[in-house]
């Protein structure tokens, strides 16, 4: 077996699922709200970019500019809308609302787009490939996830450390009550978190979209991805989930190396033994939820 | 007269069968200090949630500056100049002392970051907190902590500012500090209406005493009147 091969497609699909985790773990980060229909949203960011290539016939790449800002729409819709509105009365209503919507989001994809599976027209982008120091050779597209992945985490953290904006996404996640008593509108902020990860989940949707297979009832396994790579990163940091996301795509990359059909069980066993070993993650800032 | 700041008209306040605010009305005038005593369970820091709008109203209005501001959100009662410290501080505990500060003063004030650091910092230095500035709140001792409070408030520049058992769990000596702080806070014109059981330090600061028991008023007047009535004595010493 290739091993280094192996570990670095491992790593280079790990980078995907660091983006679906980092969307994850960035709404629980400021409102403890887990998203159940984040998965579907990831699928559907997907049809949304088939949709624009059959209409408009733009190439993948550049509907990433209209889905992302279509996809930020919909999460502070969302947000704004529904999920507001259930903040505040316990977990129930929020995981309720959440699994519906991704209940309705499997089936209103089934109804228009049936059960075949599709896949975004890259061209030459879908097989490009780059040599990487003699060990193997990398695909341009899962390399550019990669770049936005680390992009997107330098870019959180400045955003949370520096700007007004980030503040107050910190003090609402810290204490949304006191958060209103000093001006800010936690709704909003709310509205905002949704926006910015249902954002990034397109670039990843989009991107993985170019590189493999989706259909409509793909939400749920990427959902658990999602949550497998902030498990086993640990809850509350960023760098946690991306190198979470990393080690669950080698988990995977190895055990369908090993036996293809391994693929999903060894990213589920790292998962589970993480959760048994050291519940809070491998990386986690010891952090009060 | 001129309408008061803050007026409290026949409020009430149930949570499920307990009613713990029960037609409650007082006024505050601009720039006056009220003082507001009362047992535990008298319904004091419900009162100031209801001001502030963390909680609605069950049933009566509460204006400011003459507008009726029963039903804004907490934030926007808090741009137009309502704020309020805990009784148990809640500082946002990741972030700096400064940060917490500028939060305020961003949010609350609505000037930018570049133009709200100076004004920051006054803050943290009238509050004494200005070696801590760059500390993480979470890491304060408890007097910094009731200080970073007050610092918190004052940034969204209210008009009036709640203050919840500031005094309580300081020693004698602290809150003698504190006392300066609130005096400096009331020089600026800022309204102060202060829940205390720490008696000295509150009439060293307040012009009128409001009594409260079972949610509502017993008896509101200067302070020498209050501390001598009966309510007073029956209340904390069971005494007819």
């Amino acid at each position: 077996m290739d091993w280094a091969g192996t570990i670095v497609q491992g790593l280079l699909l790990g980078g995907f699922y660091a983006l679906y985790g980092i969307g994850l773990s960035l709404i629980f980060g400021v409102m403890r709200l887990v998203n159940l229909a984040h998965g579907d949203l990831i699928v559907c960011a997907a049809y949304l970019s088939l949709v624009l290539i059959e209409v408009t016939g733009l190439p993948p790449l550049l509907t990433l500019a209209i889905v992302i800002p279509v996809m930020f729409g919909l999460g502070v819709l969302l947000q704004r809308g529904v999920l507001n509105r259930v903040l505040g009365s316990g977990p129930m209503p929020p995981l309720l609302i959440t699994f519906g919507i991704s209940i309705m989001i499997q089936n209103g994809l089934l109804l228009t787009f049936t059960a075949d599976t599709q896949r975004l027209p890259a061209g030459s982008l879908e097989t490009a490939s780059v040599p990487i120091g003699g060990l193997a050779t990398v695909g341009v597209l899962p390399l550019l996830n990669m770049a936005i992945a680390i992009l997107a985490i330098i870019g959180l953290q400045q955003f949370m450390g520096r700007t007004d904006l980030g503040r107050a996404f910190r003090a609402t996640s810290d204490d949304p009550t006191t958060a209103e008593l000093m001006g800010i509108d936690s709704r909003q902020i709310y509205g905002l978190a949704m926006g910015a990860s249902l954002a990034l989940i397109a670039v990843a949707g989009i991107l993985l979209g170019m590189r493999t297979t989706f259909g409509p009832s793909d939400g749920p396994a990427r959902l658990i991805y999602a949550f497998e790579a902030v498990i086993i990163g640990g809850l509350g940091s960023l760098w946690g989930t991306f190198a979470g996301g990393l080690l669950l795509g080698v988990a995977q990359s190895i055990g369908a190396a090993i036996n293809p059909g391994w693929f999903q069980l060894a990213g589920h066993i790292l998962a589970l033994l993480v959760l048994a070993i050291r519940p809070t993650g491998l990386f986690a800032r010891t952090r009060d939820l | 007269m001129a309408a008061p700041l803050l007026e409290v008209q026949s409020v009430s306040k149930s949570f499920g069968k307990l009613q713990v605010i029960n037609d409650l009305s007082f006024q505050v005038q601009r720039g006056e200090a009220l003082g507001i005593l009362g047992p535990n369970g008298a319904g004091k820091t419900t009162t100031f949630s209801l001001i502030t709008g963390e909680h609605p109203v069950s049933a009566g209005r509460v204006f400011f500056q003459g507008a009726d501001v029963t039903s804004l959100r907490p934030q926007q009662r808090c741009r137009l100049g309502i704020a309020r410290t805990y009784q148990i501080p809640r500082p946002f505990s990741g972030m700096t002392v400064f940060e917490n500060v500028l939060v305020g003063a961003t949010y609350g004030r609505g000037q930018s970051e570049r133009a709200s650091r100076a004004f920051c910092r006054d803050i943290l230095h009238e509050t004494g907190l200005l070696a801590r500035a760059d500390m993480p709140a979470g890491q304060l001792r408890l007097l910094e902590r009731k200080r970073l409070e007050l610092a918190r408030a004052l940034a969204t520049n209210p008009q009036i500012l709640l203050l919840d058992e500031t005094a309580g769990g300081l020693t004698e000596h602290e809150v003698h500090e504190l006392l300066d702080v609130v005096r400096r806070i009331r020089e600026r014109g800022v309204t102060i209406l202060w829940i205390e059981h720490i008696l000295h330090a509150l009439t060293a600061i307040v012009d009128r005493l409001l009594l409260m028991d079972f949610g509502t008023k017993l008896l509101e007047g200067d302070p020498a009147t209050v501390l001598a009535s009966d309510e007073l004595k029956m209340i904390y010493l069971g005494v007819d």
